[in-house]
């Protein structure tokens, strides 16, 4: 493998970018409906611009925010837990947010305070509880940590699944439509205000990952070597898992759990970039990024071209099909090439 | 009407005297036709007439006590579509009433009378509200036209499609449903359809009532009934219950379509 010079590693960033930023543009001109380009981006009110600047760039960019959040998640989690299957919601967390999300709606609350979005709230306030719950029962067993963490995450998912499944059960009819929406995940139209907000958590969040890159490196070697070579494993390990659990947290709060991008993308990335944290964590945001915009857009606009009944795909759905085929494509083609162990 | 499956449920009385009602116009409809003080058990959407409210409640279509039913000992449970049978076949002898559409909720009326051994209040019924809904045609016959979109949850953008009889009433008032064509009776209508529509009047049942967090069609000013101020949140159960206050509805909604309610 070619050594990683500063050179390289900004010509793979910068190219990660320009795709980024040519789906970026493309997603916001495709959907349901044709928009005259010229009266959207010329100053006047008018139907055209509402649906550029209201509807199609806020989602759009909700959906690089969260792609790149859940892709930098899974790369971290893949990492450390060196499980091929870890994903971002492996610790429970969407388990968790999903909860707290799915109370809120049954218990009449999602408009309790005006203008406050008691949903998102209280989803986080689940993933937080949930990351807790996941490192409290962690500690008290005695396995390898990468093991405990996993279990626990698996056993505290399964709890909090089943009264989620048990609130669905009991709910008014209109709240399980909402209930199971919410479920499969999908991006929404947030005012500009709310993706600000996401956006100063998200990005920095993201970006400080990428101080543990070496640290990152040497642990999916394993811990022994690692530790010989001086990583403060248990620390690092439990930073890395509380960030990338915010991020996670953060994500599931505005989108509700969307899946495969943050186990596709990390994937398709080591396939093809290599295992060096340093060029995959800032691409992944990036690639992530893309490929949820990439996904949602086709979701809102590819049964607009097949019926006169405009509807859209959860998004969630698509990131599936997608993903999925292409990821067996890459694997068949890069088969040789060693992986993970 | 009757059960297509395997097991029939006994058949029903000629004049039930113990009715579980588990759909909420149904309830409205027995007291309505004067047989209130024979229904024994409601749904928990029942909200009308308020003497019906001192009832038991056992639950609603989609999820009910079985046990809760029987200890009332009926011997007729009025039911929506096909989905009670599942729990109840073979054990209690079902109403099966659809009142999607103005039609089927006219006919609601004579098939509830039949049940009730009271075929001429439910003719009687079935004309007054006829009546009524003549009335308020008559009455909005030189009214504009106007697009109207009607919301049942914003926050999932769930709207009145067609064939449904909010859909009629609408178009009985000078309403013309922008999502009418949009394949369904309740739809998930696409934003950037709403923008292309245009609707001059959108009313918003979705329960959150005036003063809620403002929705995505408050941020889209290119909307007449945006602009024009005309975004009605109306959290009235009488707007979206089939039943015999359909002509009630129907004049509350000309209130609100033509713009001379709040």
């Amino acid at each position: 493998m070619k050594p990683l010079t500063r050179a390289r590693w900004l010509r793979t960033i910068a190219g990660f970018f320009l795709l980024w930023l040519g789906v970026q543009v493309g997603g916001a001109l495709i959907g349901p409906q044709s928009i005259d380009l010229g009266r959207a981006l010329g100053g006047a009110t008018g139907p055209d611009r509402d649906i550029l600047f209201a509807i199609r760039v806020p989602r759009d960019l909700l959906a690089a925010l969260v792609g790149g959040a859940l892709a930098v998640s899974g790369v971290v989690f893949q990492a450390v837990l060196r499980n091929p299957l870890a994903s971002p919601y492996v610790l429970g967390v969407s388990a968790g947010g999903t909860l707290g999300a799915v109370l809120t709606i049954h218990l009449g609350l999602a408009s309790a305070l005006p203008g406050v979005p008691t949903i998102p709230a209280a989803a986080f306030l689940g993933c937080l509880l949930s990351i807790a719950l996941v490192f409290a029962i962690a500690r008290q067993a005695g396995m390898a940590p990468r093991h405990t963490l996993l279990l626990s995450g698996v056993i505290v998912n399964a709890c909090f699944s089943a009264v989620v499944l048990f609130i669905t059960y009991v709910a008014s009819p209109e709240d399980t439509v909402r209930i199971v929406r919410w479920l499969m995940g999908g991006i929404g139209w947030e005012p500009y205000s709310t993706i600000a907000g996401v956006a100063a958590v998200l990005v920095p969040g993201a970006a400080l990952t990428l101080r543990f890159a070496g640290s990152l490196n040497l642990l999916s070697l394993g811990e022994e070597g690692a530790r010989s070579l001086g990583v403060a494993v248990e620390r690092t390990r439990n930073l890395l898992f509380l960030l990338v659990s915010l991020l996670t947290g953060i994500s599931v709060a505005v989108t509700g759990p969307i899946g495969f991008v943050g186990l596709i993308v990390p994937h398709l990335l080591r396939l093809v970039l290599g295992p060096d944290h340093r060029v995959l964590l800032p691409v992944a945001f990036l690639a992530g990024g893309a490929f949820l915009t990439l996904a949602d857009s086709l979701a809102r606009t590819l049964l607009s071209w097949t019926s006169a009944q405009p509807r859209e795909i959860p998004v969630g759905v698509l990131t599936a099909l997608l993903g999925g085929p292409f990821f067996v494509l890459l694997l068949r083609r890069h088969f040789q090439r060693s992986y993970f162990d | 009407m009757g059960a297509c499956g395997p097991e029939k449920p006994p058949p029903a009385p000629s004049s039930a005297q113990r009715i579980v009602s588990l759909v909420p116009s149904v309830t409205e409809t027995l007291f309505a036709l004067g047989a209130g003080d024979r229904v024994v058990g409601i749904s928990t959407w029942c909200d009308h007439p308020p003497e019906a409210l001192a009832r038991p409640r056992v639950g609603d279509l989609y999820n009910f006590s079985v046990e809760g039913i029987l200890a009332l000992r009926p011997d007729l449970v009025a039911v929506k579509g096909e989905r009670l049978h599942r729990g109840l076949a073979g054990r209690l002898p079902v109403l099966e009433v659809r009142d999607d559409t103005l039609a089927e909720i006219l006919a609601s009326f004579l098939q509830v009378g039949e049940a009730v051994g009271r075929p001429d209040a439910g003719r009687a019924l079935r004309e007054r509200v006829e009546a009524d809904l003549e009335s308020v045609r008559r009455r909005s016959a030189g009214l504009p036209r106007r697009r109207v979109l009607f919301v049942v949850d914003a926050r999932e953008g769930f709207v009145v499609g067609g064939d449904n009889f909010i859909d009629e009433l609408l178009s009985l008032v000078g309403g013309d449903n922008v999502a009418r064509d949009a394949g369904g009776r309740w739809v998930r209508l696409s934003p950037e359809v709403l923008v292309a529509r245009d609707p001059e009047v959108v009313l918003d049942t979705s329960g959150t009532g005036a003063g809620s967090e403002p929705t995505l069609i408050d941020r889209l000013g290119s909307i007449t009934a945006v602009r024009a101020g005309a975004v009605r949140r109306v959290a009235e159960t009488v707007l979206v219950r089939p039943g015999p206050r359909v002509g009630q509805a129907a004049e509350r909604l000309r209130e609100l379509v033509q713009g001379t309610g709040k």
